[in-house]
This record gives C-alpha cells, structure tokens and sequence, in this order.
C-alpha cells in the first residue's frame, strides 16, 4: 500500500520525522519541497496538548521499557502530605504503612456483627466520606489536575477532623484514589490536566472516631461520548440492583452474580481482581464481596454487617494490568474502566446506605447533567 | 519551558525521513499476555506438607530430578509457623535459585481477590518466563488448609489452580507423634485431614504389623484420601502430581476404622435425589453457622499440638450428589466451598464426604437430611 501525501496527496513514500520522533502517527509527504510548503499547516501536529505535555513532563520515561495499555501516562506528583493536624486521629498505618490489626485480623475471617455504638461511628464515618466527595465532585471540569482535587479532599478531611484513609495505606502517597479512563481503581492523583471527555473515578475513605467510611463516584469531565455515558451508567446501575440484594439471609457469594448478569447484558465485563469488602474499625476486612459471578464467597448477611460494593465495569476485556508503580490498575486492552461504590449496613430489614448522597433524591453526581 | 525549546526548533523545517527508515525490530509480547492468553494451560499447584525430617526436601528432590523438560518453579515457605504476616520464601526454577517475599496468608488484602502469593507467582512469571508446575513444599508445623484457601483461586482469575495437598509422614515417627500428644490435637493430624494424598515414608524402618497399625490411624483421620507407601521418598510421581484433587471427588475407598481420633472423616450418603439449594444451605448451615471458626488456625506456639475448642470444625469436604437438576461436585476447604455441576457418569453412590475436628454425625446427617455410611 502507498501512502498519500499530507500536502498534495499524491504518492508518498517519506514521512515527517518529527512526529516519528515524537510518536504521533505517521505524516506522508511525496517530498522535501511540497513538505517545505505546507510546513506552517503541519507543524500545528506536533503543538497538540498532549504531545507537549507528554514532552513537558518527561512522563514516557517514567517507568522505561513498561508497554502501556492505553494512551494515559503518569504525570509527576507532589510530594507525600505531612501536615495533618496532630489533633486528627490516625489509623495504625499512618506512620509506617502497615495496617498491623487488618494483618493480624486476617486469620480469623470472621465477618463483625458492630454493636450500636459501632454502628453509629459508621454512620458518621459514611456521611462524612460523602461530604468529601461531594467537595471533590464540584472540582471535576476539564484543566483541574487530581492533584488538585487531592488537595481538596486532604483539607476537607481536616475540616471534619477526619483522616483521609488511603494516605500512607500500604505507602499509597495521597488522600484519595482518582482513576481516569483506563485506569480501573487505585490510580494515584497527579498533575495531569482533566481533559474533556475524560470519566474520571474519585475513591474517598475517610477515617473517623476509629471509623471508616468508603465510596467512589465516576464523573463525566465535559462531554463524553455515547459509549463513555452508557458504561457509567451500567457501572452504576449494576451498584443499585446489587445494593437491591443486600438484607439479612443473603448470601455474599450471590452478589456478584446480578451484577455480572446485568453488565453482559449491557454488552460491558466485569473486573474481577478486585472486590468488595468488609469495613468498620479497619479498612479492609471480612468478607470478600467479588463482582462476578460463580465465585467462592464466604458468609451470609445478618444485621450490623458492615461492607461495600464497589463494580468496576470495563468497555472491553475484564483484565487488569498494573502500572509499575505497584498501584494503577489498568484495563488490559486499554479501554475504559467506570466504578461506583457505596459502604453498606446491613439492617434487620435490608439495607442502609451509609454513603447515600442527602441531595437530588441520592443519584450520583454524573447524572445532575445529563 | 520545555515547550518554548520545541517552538524554537520548529522554526526550522526538517528533512523527511524515508518511511521504512530504520523499521524496528520487533520485540517480543510481555510475558503477562502470554499469561492470559487462554491456549495456555493452567499451571497446577501442588502444596507438599509433612514435619522436618518426613522427607520433604528428598523428595523434591526426586521431583526434580525426574522431570524433562518442565519448568518447575518450587517454593520454600520457610517459617511457616505463627506470624501471619509476610514471610520469606526461596523461589527456584530449575537451577535458578529466587528469593521471593511470599505472603502466604489468605484473605482481603486492599480489596484484592488473589492473595499475594499467587500475584507474586504471577508476577515471577512475567519476569521469568512460564512455569509449568507449581510446589510449594510448607514448614514442618505449617497448616496446609491456609495455603490450600490461597490457592484456590475463583475460574478464570489465575492461570494457577490447586492439583492437590501431598502430606509426607515419617512412618517411623508418626506413631510416637500421635502418642506424645496423648490424645492432644496435632498439627500432623490436621495435615493428613487436609492431604488428598499421604506419602508413609521410611517403610524400611518399620514392621508390617506397625505398618498396618499407621494405615489404620491415617485411615482413621482421613479416610478418603490416596496413601503412597515408600522409603527414601520415592514415589510414582503420578499418583502425586498432576491429580486434580479440587476437581474430582471419588468416594472413599476404605472403611473407617475405630480409633478414637479428635479428627476424623464422615462419610453420608442418600438414596434421595435432593434438591440443590436444600444441599446449599445445609453446608451454609455447618460450615459457617455450626462450626468454629473462631480460632486464627495460627501455630502460636511453633508446637505440633494444635489449640482444641472442643468445638466441630471442617477442614475439607468432598463429594457427589444428585439432584433434582443433574449431579453435582461439592469441594471444601476449611469455610470456602464450590458446587460445580458433572456428569453422572460412573458414580457408584451419593456422597458427601467431611473430615474435620469434633465432626457431630448426628447433625451432619440432620443438616444435610443423609445418612451416615
């Protein structure tokens, strides 16, 4: 096949090596004169956004020689925050990253039946993680860095003399998890600028009293296209028919099953390396809660069990991938990855949402636009 | 200031390039596509247990030495008793020799279905190349039932799948062992519960009638599993490796013996045809209603005694069963359990198979609505 010339569009056999250079795709010229001619048009391509900013943050030699799945890069980072009011209370990994009693629990895998009291620090552990997230919904527009909303959610957290749970979790270097397009969950906040078009996921724990309150929300940044909407949709869908499930007798192995019924029908997959879990004085506990279905779940609800259910729903394949920085994980085709996720007690009845938003009748923030 | 220099340099109109100037050299997928490629066959993993000096190392060894052409990746868990946080474990294939952190505990890790284990194996792979075989050879005082959870991964998460749990037991200590507890929980009873098949080794060493007498006690703990007899750790590597344990449940081949044992096997049959989600809620009922869980199955003590509640506790279930929608597979390790549907080929009779601490005959059978066999 003979390439056709960007300026004249006869044949062409050479190519601009500039955007060789910088990866962009190939541009054909016949040759040095009509390339000559339509030099000041071309050069436009190689001042895209992105390629500059990809230039500017030196980002492709971050993790060298790692083949990415999709077109996101890391971009470089603020250093880790250290200036959490002494005041604020911290859960056992915030000196060292190790979360010493979620170790020592694990043995047990029982899953805690919380008392009252307990029940009543959940509570105020998920509204107060709903606050956060409500403040770091107002930032998503295209040009705001997750740094940016980082920082948001580090001064919320102190507002409410709450510890943002991720920081130094397991060394996780920032006080919330943003998750853009292909990243499926656990991506780190850095000075990328949104773009519109994007979908971007905001995971916020927030630590209270000894509490933890935990959900996410995946945002529309500008105007996402068709697909991009239906997959935040069915990711949040699968959410609500699985929180339909939870009440006292059911099972946690069953769960999975609605969502991953629901999501085949929408023509999406479901991941499957991460699940749901429990949460109460420690971040992540009994029980495991998977997405899919056919899985070995162990336990059955009864009242004042406390978990999430958080689906990741890809537009193509289920498989994961992780970045070389130990946490981004990716969708393996490099598609994208859409995620809701609420903290949930079970009741005598059925369920409390323990992370419900108390505006707009409770619907997630991308749907106040559509 | 980056963009500045660019602009700068675009002031100047380059010289094309041919097009087939310089074409790469293409470089070979990473080795995580190769993992997920479904054409590949999954990897088994077999977990080898038994107390120093049983013969674990030897018959590594053997393993080794035996095969041509795999690629064995073989791991060491080297304290295997009480901390329930990372420990070390030395990692070869072939000659290579790795040194791996290994987490052998299972459970939610940072909401992560797979343990750390089997992600570290995974990740040796894309380092090193695919493995063939896993053998993850445990401490003396290990229990087999925390790594035998781990690596019973959900259908289609890993490339690694549980073959089976090889127990290795010194028929010469094995009998002394048993009588120091006096009547005490040991952590070698539980091994032989959890094996799928035990290896008596150092046969030499004993008579026949002691011999019979050791058969009987294994049998008495766990009758179901498949017993290799044999000194200086030779065995058919057949009946070891390669047994898919976690995906065929023969009913027990020997009759149970009367010896009285804190751990034993109840086998319950039915001539009924049950209905699936009767059977469902019987295991829900017994193994995460009835039983105790509440001990961490930690070693604490690094001794071959093991903590007794008194109270029942599974450590593996196995069988087969009809019901009103075709035959079904049940498998269970200690709380987690599986029902897959087979074929009703050749199945000589319903069972269900227990084998725990304390196991209560009367409510098994009034759970499960069988009878005892």
């Amino acid at each position: 096949m003979i390439d056709s010339c960007e300026g004249c569009g006869g044949n062409a056999t050479l190519q601009c090596p500039t955007c060789k250079k910088l990866g962009l795709p190939a541009s054909h010229f016949c040759n040095q004169a009509c390339f000559k001619t339509n030099w000041s048009n071309h050069k436009l391509k190689h001042k895209q956004k992105a390629v500059i900013e990809a230039i500017t943050n030196g980002s492709a030699a971050l993790y060298p020689g790692y083949s990415y799945t999709g077109t996101l890069r890391p971009y470089p980072r603020a250093p880790r925050r250290t200036d959490l009011p002494a005041h604020i209370g911290r859960p056992d990994y915030s000196e060292d990253g190790k979360p010493i009693s979620e170790i020592e629990s694990r043995g047990i895998g029982q899953i805690r039946v919380l008392n009252q009291e307990e029940i009543q620090g959940m509570r105020l552990a998920g509204r107060l993680g709903r606050e956060v997230l409500d403040v770091a919904a107002k930032m998503v527009r295209p040009g705001v860095t997750c740094q940016e909303i980082d920082d948001a959610v580090f001064e919320a957290c102190v507002a409410r003399e709450c510890y943002p749970s991720p920081l130094n979790y397991r060394g996780f270097p920032k006080s919330c998890c943003t998750s853009v397009n292909e990243v499926i969950c656990h991506g780190i906040p850095d000075t990328r600028p949104l773009k519109d078009g994007d979908i971007l996921n905001i995971d916020i724990t927030v630590y209270k009293n000894g509490f933890h309150g935990d959900l996410n929300e995946t945002f529309l940044v500008g105007k996402v296209d068709e697909t991009g909407r239906k997959l935040v949709e069915a990711s949040y869908e699968s959410l609500r028919r699985a929180i339909e499930q939870v009440k006292p007798g059911a099972k946690y192995r069953d769960i999975g099953g609605v969502i991953q019924k629901y999501i085949n029908s929408c023509g999406f997959s479901v991941v499957r390396s991460y699940c749901g879990h429990g949460i109460n004085q420690l971040f992540h506990t009994a029980p495991s809660v998977p997405h899919y279905s056919k899985n070995k779940a162990i336990g059955i609800m009864k009242p004042g069990h406390c978990f999430t259910i958080e689906p990741m729903i890809n537009e193509g394949v289920w498989r994961d991938h992780l970045w070389p920085d130990d946490w981004t994980a990716v969708t393996a085709d490099g598609k994208r990855s859409s995620q809701f996720e609420h903290t949930l007690l079970v009741t005598d009845t059925g369920v409390e949402i323990l992370t419900a938003r108390q505006e707009m009748g409770g619907q997630p923030h991308f749907m106040d636009n559509l | 200031m980056l963009v500045d220099v660019l602009e700068s340099d675009e002031e100047e109109v380059p010289c094309l390039v041919p097009v087939d100037d310089e074409i790469p050299t293409l470089v070979e997928s990473s080795g995580t596509n190769q993992l997920l490629d479904d054409n590949v066959p999954d990897i088994p993993v077999t977990v080898i247990t038994g107390y120093l000096g049983a013969g674990k190392t030897t018959l590594l060894t053997h393993i080794l030495k035996e095969q041509h052409g795999k690629r064995i990746a073989v791991i060491v868990n080297e304290y295997g008793e009480g901390e329930a946080v990372e420990q070390p474990g030395a990692l070869g294939v072939g000659n290579e020799k790795y040194e791996e952190w290994l987490e052998m505990t299972n459970g939610c890790l940072c909401c992560a279905v797979k343990s750390n284990a089997v992600m570290a194996l995974e990740k040796l792979m894309e380092k090193s190349g695919k493995f063939d075989y896993v053998l993850i050879e445990t401490t003396g005082l290990a229990d087999p039932g925390n790594i035998g959870q781990t690596f019973w991964v959900d259908e289609g998460l890993s490339k690694l799948y549980l073959d089976g749990i090889v127990t290795m037991c010194d028929a010469y200590n094995i009998d002394k062992t048993f009588q120091e507890a006096g009547g005490k929980l040991t952590e070698c009873e539980r091994q032989i519960a959890l094996a799928d098949v035990v290896i008596l080794n150092k046969l030499d060493l004993i008579t026949d009638t002691q011999k019979e007498k050791v058969k009987q006690r294994i049998q008495s703990i766990n009758s179901s599993c498949d017993i290799q007899y044999t000194t200086h750790s030779r065995v058919d590597l057949d009946a070891i490796l390669g047994i898919q344990a976690y995906s065929s449940a023969a009913p027990p081949s020997t009759t149970e013996h009367n010896i009285s044992s804190a751990i034993s096997t109840v086998t319950l049959t039915t001539d009924s045809i049950l209905k699936r989600g009767d059977i469902e809620g019987a295991l829900e009922t017994l193994l995460w209603e009835d039983v105790d869980s509440s001990d961490s199955d930690v070693n604490n003590k690094g001794s071959h005694v093991i903590e007794d509640t008194g109270k029942m506790k599974m450590l593996r279930l196995k069988g087969k069963l009809q019901t009103s929608d075709g035959w079904i597979m049940v498998q269970g390790v200690r709380d987690m359990f599986d029902i897959t549907e087979i074929s009703g080929d050749n199945i000589p009779y319903q069972h269900l198979v227990f084998i725990g601490i304390h196991l209560d005959r009367k409510r098994l059978s009034d759970v499960t609505k069988m009878r005892v066999r």
